[in-house]
Parts: C-alpha cells; structure tokens; sequence
C-alpha cells in the first residue's frame, strides 16, 4: 500500500525532476508548469507527526515546509525536496553526481510516511484574506480537490510558560480551531504573522504547534533565508493542477470516506461500475477485498467530530 | 452645593473614562524616511517581559492595542524583519505617537540541519540503527559499537564521552539496571529503529530540571514488530580442539524476550566451553562490591587464553502494576570454571632488582555466584518512592599448584561472600515545586575465606562489613537556581579475624560521619555549575586508635556550551579520606594470595587527594561526529611501603611515613562516520604519568611512571556484500627514576593489530580474520593469529561453521611495567578449534 501511494505521490507531484547541475545551486528543478504567487522571504521546515486513523499506536511523521512571501505563503509537504536541498556536502560536492543526490534523498526518505490526503495550504491566495487548501484524495483525473475559505481568525489565549525551540524563544498561546485545541509556540524574534497548515495570527512566527490530544503536532526544524536563484524555489508557487472545487464540509465527507471505506468512496463519487473496477484492481494487487473499516483522524472538523 | 456635586460627578466621570482609555493603546510606525511601516507586530510587555496583549500595523502604519482586564501592561514592543526590535516603557509612551523605526542591524539567526544518520532534539541524540549497521552486524551491541561518541570496552561495558552510562532503558523502561549486556549482546540489531542517548541524565523524574547529572544514559528505540511481542533466539554448537588433547567445545544459548507498555522480560541460559567471556552478562557493571581480601581466583578473560566452563542464566521482569508503579524482579546465576597455565616473573620496584619471584601457575577457578533482586518504583506526580532490596552469595574456589622458584607449591583459595542490601529512596513533593528526599541505606556482608599458603600453611581470613547510611535532602528552586540542602549519616563497620601458623587475631575498623552538604547550581542557556561542599564531624576509629576531625570537602563543576557543537568543562573536587577499609590500615598482616603478604600501621595516616580535570568536547551532529579531549590532574598524600622478598613471597608493609604523589592524565577520542563505503573511524589516545616515590633498602627513589595508549579502528562497506575492519592499537610502558638515567629505565612498545574481512554474496557470508601482536622487545614472539568463519544466513536461522586459531600458536609473552613493578609472562592458548552452530531467530 505504502509503495502505491508513494507512485501516486510523485505522479501527482510529478515534479521533482534532477537536472544534471549547471551551476552550483542547480540540484534539482520541478518541471511542471507552476504559477508564481510572491517571493520568498523566509522558508522554515516543520517536522509534521500524527495519529492516521483513531487507536493508532505509531505515530506517522513527514516534514513540511512553510514558505512565507510578502503577502502569500504556503505549507506543503515535502519531505523528498527536504532532503534534496540539505544533502550533505559530500553528496553536493559531487554536483554532477545527481542520482546520488536523488538517491540519498530517496533512502532519507524513507524513514518517513506519506499522507494519505496530500494537502497544500495557501494562506491570502488568490486574495487578502482568503486561504486555499488543495488536496489530493487517491488517484485519477478527478481525485484533486479544493476549497476556499476565509483565513481563519483564531481568538488566541495568551499562556504563561515559554520554551526554545531552535534556539528561539518562544511564548505560549492557545486556541480552539475546528474541533482541535492547539497549544503553540510563537516567537516574537520572526515577527511574522504565520505559522504551521492554517495557524497563525500571533504577533510571531509559530515554531511549535501541538493539538492537545498529541494527535498532531508540528515542531520547525530548520529556518532559512532563500538565497536560491532559481524560482521553483525562491518564490510560493501554486503547480497547475485541475482542481475539483469542493465545500470544506464536502472535502471533510470525502477524505473521512475515502480513509474509512476506499470502495464506498468510489461507490459514491465515480458510481457502482468504477468501485467494482477498482474492487478487481486492489484484488489483483493483493490487497483486501474488505479492508479494515478504521476512523481517520482528521486534523479538522467542520461538523461534530464523529465517533 | 449641586453644582459641586454635578463637577464631582463629571469629574468622576472623566477620571473613568481616562482610566478606561488609558488601557488601549494606538500609534504610528514609521520608518528613517518617514514612510508608513505595515505588517509590525506589536506587543505590549507585562512587568515580567511576558507577552499580555497583541496587534499588527495596518496598511496606514497604524495600530491599536488594548490591556486585557485583569493584566498590567508595563511596556510596549514592535518587532518586524526589516526593523530593529524598539522596547518603549509605557511611561515614555505618548499615547498616538509617530514611533521611528531603525533599519535592522541584526541578521536572523538561521536554523539549519543537514539530517543524516544522527539527530538531536533538546538533550536527546539519537543515532539511526540504519545509518550504522553493517550487513555483518548481528547483536546491537556490534551496531552501538560502531555509534560515533560512544564505546563499548571489552566487557560489554558502555561509555558515553568518556564517562560510563548510568542508565540502559529499552523503550524508556529500565528492565535491566546495570545488566544490560544481557539485552545488548542477544536483542538482534534488526529489531531496533534507533539508539538514543540522554545525555545529563537525571533519571529519577521528579528531580529533572532542578539537579543534574553528568552521566548520559542510552535508550533503544525497537521497531513496532519487535515490541510486544516474545521474541528471542536459539543457539546450539559444538566442536572439538584440533590440537593436543582433543576435546569437545560447546556453545549454546536461548534467550527469550519481551517489551511491552506493561510488561518486558528477559530470560536467558547461556553456556560454552570455547573461551568467550559471557560471565559478564549476569555480573553486571554496578559499583564493585565489598570483596574478599583474598579474592585472587582466576576469572574469565580474552577468549585466546581463556580455558572456561560456564553456564550462565537469568532472568529478568519489570511489570507495570499501575499507572505509576512498576516491579522488577531480577535473578541470575553464574557457574564458571577456568583453568589457567602461566609462567610469570616478576621484579618489584621496591626490592633489589636481583630478587625475582617465578612461578609457573596450573590454577582452575570455579565460581559459583546466585543473586536476586527485587525494586519497587512508584513514580508519581507528587511521590516518588523506590526500594531495592538484594541478595548474593556464592561460592567460589581456586584450587592449582605453582612452581614457585621452583618449589612446589599447592594453593587453593575459598574466597565467600554473601550478602544482603537494602536501598530506600523517597521522594515528596511539597508546595512550591520544592522538594524533599529521603534516602537510607543498609548492607551486610559476611565474607569468610581461607586460603592455602606457600608454606602450606592455612589462614582463614573472616569479614563483616556493616553500612548504613541515612540522607535527608531538601530542594528548592528559586528564580532559575537550584538549591540542595543535604543532611546525612555514614556508618561503616568492618571487622576481620585472621588466622595462620601461630598467628590468630582480630580487627575492628568503624567510620561515622554527620554531615551536611549545601549544593548550589545553576543552568543558564549556555553555562550550568554546581557547587557543593561536605561539611561534618568525622569519626573513625581502629583497634584502640580513635581519630576524629572535622572536614570540609569543596567540589565544583561547570560545563560551558561555547557553540551548539563545542562545549567546554572543568571541575575540581576535594576528598579528605580517598580510601579507607580495614584491609589497608589493619596492622595486622595477612596474606592477600598464596605468596603476599601485607600489613598496614594499624593507625590513621593523612591521604587527602585534590582532583581537577577538564575537557573539550565536539558533538557534530550534521558530520556524524564526535570528539572530546581531556585533561586530569590528581594531588594525593599516600602511604610510604617497605617490601621484602624471602623465599618467593613478598612482603609490602606500610612504614607510616607518606608522600605527594601526583598523577597526570591526557584522553582524547574521536569518531566519525563517513559518506564514503559507509566508513565508521573511531581514533582513542591517552597518556598519562605518575610521579611517586618507593622505599628500596631505606633509601626512597623517586619514580615516574609513563604509560601510553593509541589506537584506531576502521571500518568500511564499499558495497554491501563487502565489508573490512581493522583495529589497531600501540601500547607504551616507561618507568624512570627521576634522579638518574640508569638502567633503572624500563620502556616497552606493545601493538596489536587486527584485520576482519567479511565477503557476504547473497545468505553467505565468509569471514576471515587476521589477529597479531608484536613488541620491540626483542624477546618478545611475533604471534599472527587467523580465524575463518563461513555462515549461510536466512531470516529465521543462521548455520556456520567457524574454524579457530587456524595456525595452532600456542603461547603468547607480554612484557611490561606498571606501579608496582616490571613484569613478564607466558600465557598458554587454546588451541586450534573448529566449531559448527545453528542459530534459529524466532
């Protein structure tokens, strides 16, 4: 299963393409076409773990990366491009040895997981005040999903109790979003107004989010200026991609499905033929003709949270 | 009347309406050239530098703030990227103001990691198992071995840094206690995600944070197949000797395992016959017990020169009984027999030159140990509270002949000890964060022995060793520092009946001591101290002498992180008594082996010892590695000894007289894993010298003692079914007397090398490993020694075939010197071997 979603990643993804270098700072360039949204000013890795599905005993773990522009950022993940831009030097001393490059990155990835719903979050696209979540739900023509909501305005408790997280010092908030409570850690020496997925809105940079139930939890790992000169890096993108537009709540009842019961899932989006091919595909595969029925946890709820 | 009262109520009013006002605040960011500063976060500040209030400047520059009822805002800060942070005290705040920003001087500080095989968060450095492991590596214990900062000696035993680890969890629960070879030479390596290492490890809970330790502790992080689960292996071998006698080898384990939320075991039997040291598993790494003064029976050693016969088994269980309360039981016994056949000479430095004690030793040791232990632990959020309670006994014997300067000689030695320890730790926490431990302690040993001496005289030499100690410590933390008030009682009781020949007598040593040990320290972001200072009343006493003295004994320790890599420590302490037991002060002599004999003065000399050391240490984790060089200096007062050699034995009596010794030590270690062939590069070095005076005839000289140590190991993976490993390592002896440079002199150069090769095509894998010593001496042999191994490796069961000391040496010679003398011996081998073993995973 994991090997599946790990095609279906880099097919949707279809991106990170390694370009013999032509100059030092080349390693790798996505090649699909891509829209840019603003510049980068600062770039910070988060290392994302949490709980897939209710009663998980091991938790999944993959790195994120937050790219904060003037007006727009965005968080996706990208644990695979993580590793390619901080490859030792010994791997970027061979610089025109770009499968070693690929390679190290591959074997460091691993270590991680792949989300079953691919998310990316863009906060003041396409206006002041609007986030976009995009999504992938499986595979296929219509399986990218998203939506558009304003960005939320979250009504922060200011806590007692600090921290250093990366050698920064961080004061305590907390909030109550979509059915989570967020205990975050902020720093007033990154005066920007972002944080991790759709946090934000504290007087600084939030380096630590931890949802109280430890289902989810995002820790910055690395805090970088961008001094790439080439764009795909140094700028917030938005890869094109045909978007189904949904409703939150509509891509809420998608995702849950989709986790809860994959055959279900096409029952209801594609009908009774499309599930029953993929019936016999997953059978061919060698994969449960009824796989386990398992409650996702989902990061937020727009409705009640179901049991 | 009215009118005033109307003008009181408008001023009422106004007055409420300021006080209202006054708690939001607006104002103006601009910057040098006067243009409007957008997107500022402002903050207001509560006396405590505590964030109370939030905004951001809008497009126009401007902002709003307001003080949340209930707080006190006493200043107000604007941060943002482009500007310097401006901290304005609401005193000077005009309310509405143009606030001038300055362009930023300060760069950001940028947080950058390069992920590789080591990773650290906080005080925890974890090593991925994965980044380490070379396809030959089975136990985790060859994996651990190869982990950059930390090494694992001879034993089994695991240092971190230098300093030995004081805690080896598996999945953060502490089954083992210092046992833990049992877990890290049979866990499979295969089953274990990642090696973390705690360091400054404090490991009872409550007191983390407020006092610290400098010792590290190591935690296996397994995989999610492996936990929960019974897992474990099955060995069986067997072989015969090639050479001489044949005789038929051995080797043979089963172990089993769990590790679970609630539950882990470890249950192991383990025997062999082909010199590998497995005693170690059960005896452990704790403090060194009180043993026997005549205790000289001869004990597993390297496996080349080691004739064994042991049986080792033990078992182990930690359950969780509730939420905060756990129960370990441990049991574990131990048979072991070991004969040895060495020729000796031997010249001690405090006896003419000319007097030389040969003995060509035929001695087996047979020991026989059986301990049990049981802790209870509750770990409570507001209580802590463990207890130890253990027991020990054995009985141990060496029995032989010796040509001692060619007489003949029987020994037998029946050194015993059983005892019985009890360990109570308490821990209450009272209001305020602070807290109070309790802490007491008692043990009685009962160690009687005899021994058969070189003129076939018996002595029978009978102990009784009594502790009890008693602590009361009282913790408070205030405003970052941390103070420790500690009040204790130290009771030791010893006493000794010794008999031989017309020779019977009796010995009483006793040592209490009240005192009290106020202990300050501190942990800034970059330095931490701690200071501590044993003030008490002190009274000892032996046969009718009694001593009583009040002492003060300062210690200081500080560690300095001058980068997030480098950090920096020194510390000084000071000891009044350094060591202190009936054995050294009795005036009584006794024979402490066949052949010598000793005798203190029967009263209390001066041996106060200064210590101070520091080190410099590299932790790189982006490089994989690791590096730390230290300096250690000791002043000690010691006792003055006149010796005499009659007839093969040697006598060391104390004169009463003492001298300064002083003892100079340099360490350095370094390892470092490389991209390349997955190369590990592990580089140790140490030097040392000891300045010191011996008494020859009446006459003291003054002595130096060199001693130096280098070695290096590499290993590399070029592809995975090619694997090297070299060791080697040089070893450098030299005394000197300082007033001449005659041929008093002495200096030996011993090396060892050792070259494993391991060819790994598909579940093959043949190994051949190349083994030699040399000297410059000249005498000395050259040994080249080769062992070949040839194992077919599937998932569930491993079978090989292993051929031993293929070129059939048959004895080895070692020349050196140390501190008490100069000293050569032939050590006799095993003999070549071949061996066949399944080992079955399950």
């Amino acid at each position: 299963m994991k090997i599946v979603f790990r095609i279906i990643l880099f097919v949707f993804l279809g991106t990170a393409v390694i370009l013999p270098s032509q100059g030092k700072t080349k390693w790798y360039k996505i090649t699909r076409e891509y829209t840019i949204l603003d510049t980068v000013l600062l770039k910070v890795n988060y290392l994302k773990i949490y709980k897939e599905y209710v009663g998980d005993i091991v938790l999944k773990k993959n790195i994120c990366e937050l790219r904060i522009g003037e007006e727009v950022s965005s968080f996706c993940g990208n644990t695979h491009g993580f590793y390619m831009d901080h490859a030792p030097a010994e791997v970027r001393g061979k610089a025109k040895d770009f499968v070693s490059l690929f390679r190290y990155a591959y074997s460091q990835s691993r270590n991680y997981d792949d989300e079953k719903n691919y998310t990316e979050c863009f906060k003041n696209h396409p206006e002041k005040g609007i986030l976009t979540q995009r999504s992938m739900i499986t595979v296929g023509d219509n399986s990218n999903y998203s939506y558009e909501e304003p960005v939320p305005e979250h009504d922060w408790q200011l806590e007692e109790g600090d921290s250093i997280v990366c050698g920064y010092p961080c004061g305590k908030a907390t909030t109550t979003f979509h059915g989570r409570t967020w205990h975050v850690w902020y720093t007033l020496d990154i005066p920007y107004s972002d944080g991790p997925w759709k946090l934000g809105g504290l007087p600084g940079l939030i380096l630590k989010a931890t949802d109280s139930t430890g289902e989810f939890d995002f820790t910055a790992i690395t805090i970088e200026e961008e001094h790439s000169k080439m764009e795909d890096k140094n700028k917030v993108i938005l890869l094109k991609s045909k978007m189904t537009k949904v409703t939150p709540q509509r891509f809420e009842e998608l995702s849950t499905l989709y986790m809860y019961d994959i055959i279900a899932f096409y029952q209801k989006r594609d009908g009774m033929e499309h599930a029953r091919q993929m019936a016999e595909l997953r059978e061919r595969l060698g994969y449960p003709l009824k796989p386990e029925r398992r409650m996702p946890c989902l990061i937020e709820y727009y409705g009640e949270k179901k049991e | 009347m009215r009118i005033i009262r109307y003008i009181i109520l408008i001023l009422a009013i106004l007055l409420v309406r300021n006080t209202t006002e006054a708690q939001t605040f607006t104002g103006t960011l601009v910057d040098k050239d006067g243009k409007v500063v957008s997107k500022a976060s402002v903050v207001l500040k509560g006396e405590k530098n505590n964030t109370i209030a939030f905004s951001r400047s809008n497009d126009n520059g401007t902002f709003s703030v307001s003080v949340p009822a209930g707080k006190q805002a006493a200043s107000i800060e604007i941060n943002h990227m482009s500007f310097d942070k401006k901290n304005i005290p609401l005193k000077e705040y005009k309310n509405g103001q143009r606030t001038t920003l300055n362009d930023k001087t300060v760069a950001l500080k940028e947080v950058k990691i390069t992920p590789k095989w080591m990773r650290k968060e906080g005080d925890t450095l974890t090593y991925s198992v994965a980044g380490f492991k070379q396809k030959q590596d089975r136990s985790i214990e060859d994996v651990i071995r190869r982990l950059p900062g930390i090494e694992v000696d001879a034993m089994g035993q695991i240092s971190y840094q230098g300093k030995n680890i004081n805690k080896f969890y598996v999945e953060n629960m502490d089954l083992m206690g210092h046992k833990y070879a049992q877990v890290s030479r049979n866990l499979n390596a295969d089953k274990v995600v990642s090696v973390q290492v705690y360091e400054n490890h404090q490991p009872i809970k409550m007191q983390r944070g407020v006092s610290f330790s400098e010792q590290a502790a190591l935690n296996l992080v397994l995989k999610e197949d492996a936990k929960n689960v019974w897992t474990g292996v099955v060995d069986a071998g067997t072989g015969a000797t090639l050479q001489r006698k044949t005789e038929w080898l051995r080797d043979a384990r089963w172990v089993e395992m769990v590790f679970g939320r609630k539950r882990q075991s470890l249950n192991m039997y383990k025997t062999n016959n082909n010199g590998k040291n497995i005693s170690t598993e059960v005896t452990g790494y704790g403090q060194m017990p009180a043993r026997s003064l005549i205790d000289n029976i001869i004990r597993s050693g390297e496996q080349r020169s080691t004739f064994n016969d042991t049986h080792i088994a033990a078992s182990n269980w930690l359950l969780k009984t509730s939420k905060d309360a756990t129960l370990r039981f441990q049991l574990s016994g131990l048979l072991d027999k070991v004969t040895q056949e060495q020729y000796s000479e031997k010249h001690y430095n405090d006896v003419d030159s000319q007097l030389v004690i040969i003995e060509d030793i035929r001695q087996t040791g047979r020991r026989s140990e059986w301990d049990a232990e049981m802790k209870y632990e509750m770990n409570g959020s507001k209580a802590f509270l463990t207890n130890v309670l253990s027991g020990y006994m054995d009985f141990n014997k060496g029995y032989g002949t010796s040509m001692l300067n060619n007489q003949l000689v029987n020994t037998e030695v029946k050194p015993r000890r059983r005892s019985i320890s009890d360990r109570l730790d308490g821990r209450v926490l009272i209001k305020g964060g602070n807290f109070v431990m309790i802490n007491a302690q008692a043990s009685y040993n009962y160690i009687p022995g005899t021994m058969l001496l070189y003129n076939n005289d018996r002595e029978t030499l009978d102990m009784e060793i009594m502790h009890l100690t008693g602590t009361a410590t009282y913790m408070k933390g205030w405003k970052g520092w941390s103070l420790m008030m500690q009040g204790g009682i130290k009771n030791d009781v010893e006493m000794m009946d010794v008999a031989y020949a017309d020779t019977t007598a009796h010995d009483r040593y006793s040592f209490h001591s009240l005192y009290v040990q106020p202990q300050l320290s501190r942990a800034f972001s970059r330095l931490r101290f701690n200071l501590f200072a044993k003030i008490g009343l002190l009274s000892r006493s032996i046969s009718d002498r009694h001593d009583e003295k009040w002492i003060t004994e300062p210690n200081v320790n500080i560690v300095y992180a001058i980068t997030q890599a480098w950090k920096f420590s020194t510390g000084y302490g000071y000891h009044y008594i350094a060591n202190g037991s009936l054995g050294s002060l009795t005036h009584v002599p006794y024979y402490s082996t066949y052949n010598n004999l000793r005798r203190g003065t029967g009263y209390f000399t001066s041996t106060d010892n200064h210590h101070a050391n520091t080190a410099l240490s590299y932790q790189g984790v982006s490089n994989s590695m690791m590096a730390i060089i230290g300096f250690s200096a000791t002043f000690s007062e010691e006792d003055i000894y006149r010796s005499y050699v009659r007839d093969g034995m040697y006598a060391h009596e104390k004169t009463g007289m003492t001298q300064h010794t002083s003892h100079y030590s340099l360490t350095a270690n370094m390892g470092k894993r490389f991209l390349w062939w997955m190369a590990n590069l592990k580089v140790n070095g140490s030097y040392g010298w000891r300045n010191y005076q011996v008494m020859r005839g009446e006459t003291l000289f003054p002595l130096q003692n060199h001693s130096a140590n280098a070695s290096m190991s590499l290993s590399v993976s070029p592809v995975i079914s090619f694997s090297a490993e070299l060791n080697t390592a040089v070893s450098y002896t030299l005394r000197q007397n300082r007033n001449s440079t005659d041929s008093d002199n002495k200096s030996y150069l011993n090396y060892r090398h050792a070259l494993k090769l391991f060819f790994m095509p598909g579940k093959w894998q043949l190994s051949w490993n190349f083994d030699c010593t040399h000297s410059n001496d000249e005498s000395m042999s050259f040994n080249l020694f080769s062992d070949v191994s040839v194992i077919y490796r599937t998932k569930t069961y491993d079978a090989g075939l292993y051929m031993y000391n293929i070129f059939g040496n048959s004895e080895c010679r070692h020349r050196y010197v140390d501190m008490t003398g100069e000293f050569y011996t032939v050590s006799y081998l095993r003999p070549r071997e071949i061996l066949l073993k399944i080992s079955f995973n399950m």
